[in-house]
């Protein structure tokens, strides 16, 4: 069998021009994929040698800590109910050693105008903010202008009363915080 | 011609080999990065770990401590059952001393817990409203468990009545 060799170039004369254009574009390539892949090999693995040496320290530290873990939180939980209910007891005293009933006595004196007069109050410690009175206003503007000072402490008036002198008793209720 | 189709092969060989090492390169890095998110992973672990640790540790040393701490809160605030005399003199003494005048004065006496005493005052004083409130900031400064349970005042014939509840604490 015979082969035929067959020139299928439009030329004879080889392009010199295009062939060292491919070249130079296959070696540019070339260059390009080694300085890329040379750019992989120069890669950090993330941690610093300060990490590096933690970790080496938290390792360490991290043997057993299930076990660890587990015996203190068991630790924890037999104080606590061997402790708890005496620092429950202990902080209701000081909270309650802490409520100040000069507090609610002053905001009152402040809040009261002068010509309105307290005949009854109430302040429990069950109920800290709740400030329970009565009062006595010459007229109906002393009351209004007492309400008017009141009603930032959520104001409740639960039964007001003009007597036979023309003067105004007032029960009411009012919270320190508002 | 020769030379030029030898270049030729020689810059394909070239590229070709370029390739590989490209290929060769981004495989190393793709088992870097793995391996750093791997450590990274370790490292948080490690260090949440670490923390629980801790947290658990001062937890712990804080509840170890409260019986001192317990202790001295006893010692310090809560008197002896012996000092109830005392301390029911010194209330005596504050009244008068206030300018006030007793109306009347009850306790009850109850056993809290195993080790305390309660003691619950009642009274009412009248005077003058500037003394009744003397008397109640001296109740709230005083260093012993003594506080004021409920305060109520009423105006009486220029005077002010005042009702006490009051609580305190002893050791037994």
């Amino acid at each position: 069998m015979r082969y035929l060799h067959l020139n299928v170039a439009s030329s004879r004369r080889l392009n010199l021009w295009r062939y060292w254009g491919v070249m130079v574009l296959l070696l540019g390539l070339a260059v390009v994929l080694i300085w890329s892949g040379l750019g992989q090999f120069d890669y950090e693995n993330g941690l610093t040698a300060k990490e590096k040496k933690e970790m080496l320290s938290l390792r360490e530290a991290d043997r057993n800590f299930p076990e660890r873990m587990q015996r203190f939180q068991e630790e924890i939980k037999e104080l606590k109910r061997r402790w708890n209910p005496q620092v429950r007891f202990a902080n209701t005293l000081i909270s309650r050693k802490a409520f100040s009933f000069i507090k609610g006595l002053d905001l009152l004196e402040k809040a009261l105008p002068e010509s309105v007069y307290l005949q009854r109050l109430a302040i429990e410690q069950d109920r800290p903010t709740l400030l329970q009175m009565e009062v006595l206003a010459p007229a109906f503007a002393d009351l209004i202008q007492a309400y008017r000072r009141l009603s930032a402490y959520q104001l409740e008036v639960n039964s007001e009363v003009r007597d036979k002198n023309g003067r105004y008793r007032v029960s009411l209720s009012m919270r320190t915080k508002p | 011609m020769k030379r030029l189709r030898f270049l030729a092969w020689l810059t394909i060989g070239v590229l070709v080999a370029a390739m590989f090492f490209f290929g060769v390169g981004r495989v190393i890095a793709l088992a870097r990065d793995s391996s750093r998110d791997r450590m990274h992973k370790e490292y948080q672990k490690l260090r949440q770990n670490h923390e629980q640790l801790l947290e658990s540790r001062e937890l712990l040393t804080e509840w170890q401590g409260v019986p001192e701490k317990l202790a001295k809160f006893r010692k310090k605030n809560i008197p002896a059952f012996d000092r109830f005399p005392v301390f029911r003199d010194d209330l005596q003494r504050r009244i008068s001393e206030s300018g006030l005048t007793p109306l009347r004065l009850t306790y009850r006496l109850r056993p809290v817990r195993r080790d305390l005493q309660r003691v619950t005052l009642e009274f009412s004083l009248s005077g003058p409203y500037a003394a009744v409130k003397r008397f109640a900031h001296g109740v709230e400064s005083q260093a012993e468990m003594v506080y004021l349970l409920s305060v109520r005042l009423h105006q009486k014939e220029g005077m002010v009545i005042a009702n006490f509840v009051m609580e305190a604490y002893f050791a037994r």
